[in-house]
């Protein structure tokens, strides 16, 4: 992701280059690095020793941390860029309902990543009221705050980010291989709910886990078709600092859409072990890349700010 | 209750006067009106909105520029909110318009 100053190096540019460090997108990309970095390291040693705990314990422990942490910083910089619009302004629904999904997804990966699991991380552990069922009851829960009604919102937040785009005549049309990739992922979907109907009519019992992730696929077509279009409409524009934020948006959709599709993938042999554990790591860029999305947007704020005089930025 | 009459200072009206004159007289000059106007403008913020979308923007601004500040304030107030609008527009008729340096 190269950084914008470097594209048009006008005068206002280098002014603001020199004063201003974007540090929220540094400290996302960093720390997104860094889990990565550390759950590949544990991939290797899982591969030289035999021994798969390796990559057991970084998705139990750091693994899980890392997603925690993205998570709530991707809330918190939602959360200050709706205070950053007014109300009644074009983007302030939007992101009003972007944080909503963040923090469904905060509340989702902690219950599902550290309050149902019997790790150390766990409080409940600690205090001892933590049970196997409690687990259970804390991953569906949390699978169901961090699937269906984070991505609704998210949705919904897209909608209104496109409708801006068209109102100001910028809004791009999806090319033919993006129709082409909504055709796949929407054969996907038809094929995976016959698989469903095909098990309900032969008499299986769905638990509630499995029910409340019916909605994320459908769910995941629609944003794919938001995604590619904020994409397409960013790639149009050319690099920018506004578009940044939507590009960032569009790769963490894409990058979700792929992890969906590697459980899938995995559960009918598709994709067999030991390369199927590859899919996990695509959550760590795509929580990454749900955390830049807002700072990018904040920085292009602070940016636009700063651009006359750096002594705005106090005022911030 | 009225508030105070402003001081009268027959300065200020001619100088700003002078100033409406002179960017009257600019605006009609060929350097400040059509795709002149357009490229000063889209040096400015082409850093926000990409070449191409700065170029889209500005192609709703008439050619004598009576609807440059409108627009751009819109369109920029629309993705980054009024404030930070505000500040781009001003550095707009700072650099694109005055052609100073803040």
């Amino acid at each position: 992701m190269r950084h914008y100053p470097c594209v048009e190096p006008k005068g206002h540019v280098w002014l603001v280059a020199l004063h201003v460090t974007p540090a929220g997108s540094t400290i996302i990309l960093t720390l997104t690095s860094t889990f990565l970095v550390l759950g590949l390291i544990a991939l290797v040693f899982w591969r030289l020793t035999g021994n798969v705990a390796w990559v057991e314990r970084f998705f139990t422990v750091p693994g899980a941390m890392g997603l925690v942490l993205l998570a709530a910083f991707e809330l918190t910089m939602c959360l200050r860029v709706v205070r950053e619009f007014s109300k009644g302004e074009a983007l302030h629904d939007a992101w009003q309902l972007l944080g909503i999904s963040s923090g469904c997804n905060l509340i989702g990966s902690l219950m599902a990543q550290v309050l149902s699991t019997d790790s150390v991380l766990n409080p409940l552990h600690h205090l001892g009221w933590w049970s196997a069922s409690t687990g259970t009851m804390m991953r569906t829960g949390g699978l169901a705050l961090g699937g269906p009604c984070r991505f609704a919102f998210l949705g919904a937040g897209l909608f209104a980010v496109l409708r801006v785009y068209q109102k100001s005549g910028l809004l791009a049309r999806l090319a033919r291989v993006d129709w082409a990739l909504l055709a796949l992922v929407g054969l996907y979907i038809a094929v995976e709910a016959r698989d469903t109907v095909a098990a309900l009519q032969l008499g299986k019992h769905p638990t509630r886990a499995e029910e409340f992730g019916w909605p994320v696929d459908p769910l995941l077509w629609m944003l794919l078709a938001e995604g590619l279009l904020l994409y397409r409409t960013v790639k149009e524009m050319g690099q920018g600092w506004i578009g940044r934020c939507w590009q960032v948006m569009s790769v963490g959709i894409f990058l979700v859409t792929l992890g969906d599709v590697a459980i899938w993938a995995t559960s009918y042999g598709f994709l067999p072990w030991p390369w199927s554990s590859l899919g996990w790591y695509i959550w760590i860029p795509a929580a990454g890349a749900f955390a830049l999305a807002p700072t990018y947007q904040l920085e292009a704020m602070w940016q636009a700010r700063m651009a006359r005089s750096p002594r705005n930025l106090e005022s911030i | 209750m009225h508030p105070e009459p402003l001081p009268r200072h027959p300065d200020m009206l001619s100088g700003i006067r002078a100033a409406m004159h002179q960017w009257d007289a600019q605006r009609s000059a060929p350097e400040w009106t059509g795709e002149a106007l357009r490229s000063r403008v889209a040096q400015v913020i082409e850093p926000y909105l990409g070449e191409e979308g700065a170029r889209t923007v500005l192609l709703k601004v008439e050619d004598n520029g009576c609807n440059l500040l409108n627009t751009l304030e819109c369109v920029l107030a629309d993705f980054l909110g009024k404030n930070a609008a505000a500040e781009l527009v001003s550095l707009v008729v700072d650099e694109a318009l005055a052609g100073r340096r803040p």
